[in-house]
């Protein structure tokens, strides 16, 4: 009798763990569906087949070059890659418009371009176009492809 | 045993698909909630084209695009671009002109968030 109330005495001082397993397991599950519901993205604007010659022919836009060797230059003026985030905040902390046009050499990696995005965000920047290429770099693409 | 299942079903698709591509990193990125009706053109590394996760040719592309705008009631016509970060961006070009053709007002980028980062500006969508 006493042995037996012993033995039921040490069976309920231990704490039963496979049921909290089970329930993490189950929150690991829903915490896993649910994370990847967000997206992160850089939005980018894409002009109309009829406007594109217009706002490449506008001599007050922002426009900025990746090179094929990867220098940048913005408005034909060669800025160097560490001092990105200045130059944008010269020029975007007094300009209403915060709109940039970025223009990029067919072989850079598209990488390149999402890293220019990501540091004229932080310098300001609201809307982003990418000029489309000239219609003479078009048909030298064009005709490379073929 | 369930829990093993209910991985191996959310991630058969994705492995099946054959889509491969590591998406460029950023910090000041915006965020997006997915949406069953997101349109999204996946880009992956060997330059082929996946059209919400489904593989389509190059000609294709636009068509299809047209197609999933008038099926689905969204008035902006926003598209998400999940593209190698590694591709030429003639091939990105050549991506945002068949998306022109269809239409497509605005592309969405999808960019992952350096680790360890949050964004030093606003998250949320500007226009």
């Amino acid at each position: 009798m006493a042995m037996g109330g012993g033995g039921g005495g040490n069976m309920n001082s231990d704490i039963n763990i496979t049921p909290f397993i089970d329930v993490l397991l189950v929150l690991l599950v829903i915490f896993m569906l649910t994370i990847p519901t967000l997206r992160k993205v850089l939005e980018i604007q894409v002009p109309k087949e009829e406007q594109s010659q217009s706002t490449t022919s506008q001599s007050n836009n922002i426009v900025l070059e990746i090179k094929a060797d990867g220098a940048i230059t913005i408005n034909t003026q060669p800025v160097d890659k560490t001092a990105l985030l200045a130059k944008f905040h010269e020029i975007y902390d007094v300009r209403p418009d915060k709109l940039l046009f970025i223009k990029a050499d067919n072989n850079r990696p598209y990488n390149d371009v999402i890293t220019v995005i990501d540091i004229a965000r932080a310098g300001g920047v609201k809307v982003f176009g990418i000029a489309p290429p000239t219609a003479e770099e078009a048909a030298a693409a064009a005709a490379s492809h073929s | 045993m369930l829990v093993l299942l209910i991985i191996f079903m959310i991630t058969a698709p994705l492995i099946a698909s054959g889509f491969e591509a590591q998406m460029p990193t950023g910090i000041n990125l915006i965020k997006a909630t997915e949406d069953p009706n997101d349109v999204v053109l996946g880009i992956d590394r060997q330059d082929s084209f996946f059209l919400n996760t489904r593989p389509i040719t190059k000609a294709n592309v636009t068509a299809g695009l047209r197609q999933l705008y008038a099926t689905t009631h969204t008035t902006d016509k926003i598209m998400y671009l999940k593209a190698d970060k590694n591709l030429k961006m003639k091939d990105i070009q050549e991506a945002i002109k068949l998306a022109r053709d269809a239409g497509v007002a605005v592309i969405a980028a999808i960019v992952d968030q350096q680790p360890l980062t949050t964004s030093t500006v606003s998250t949320e969508r500007d226009h």
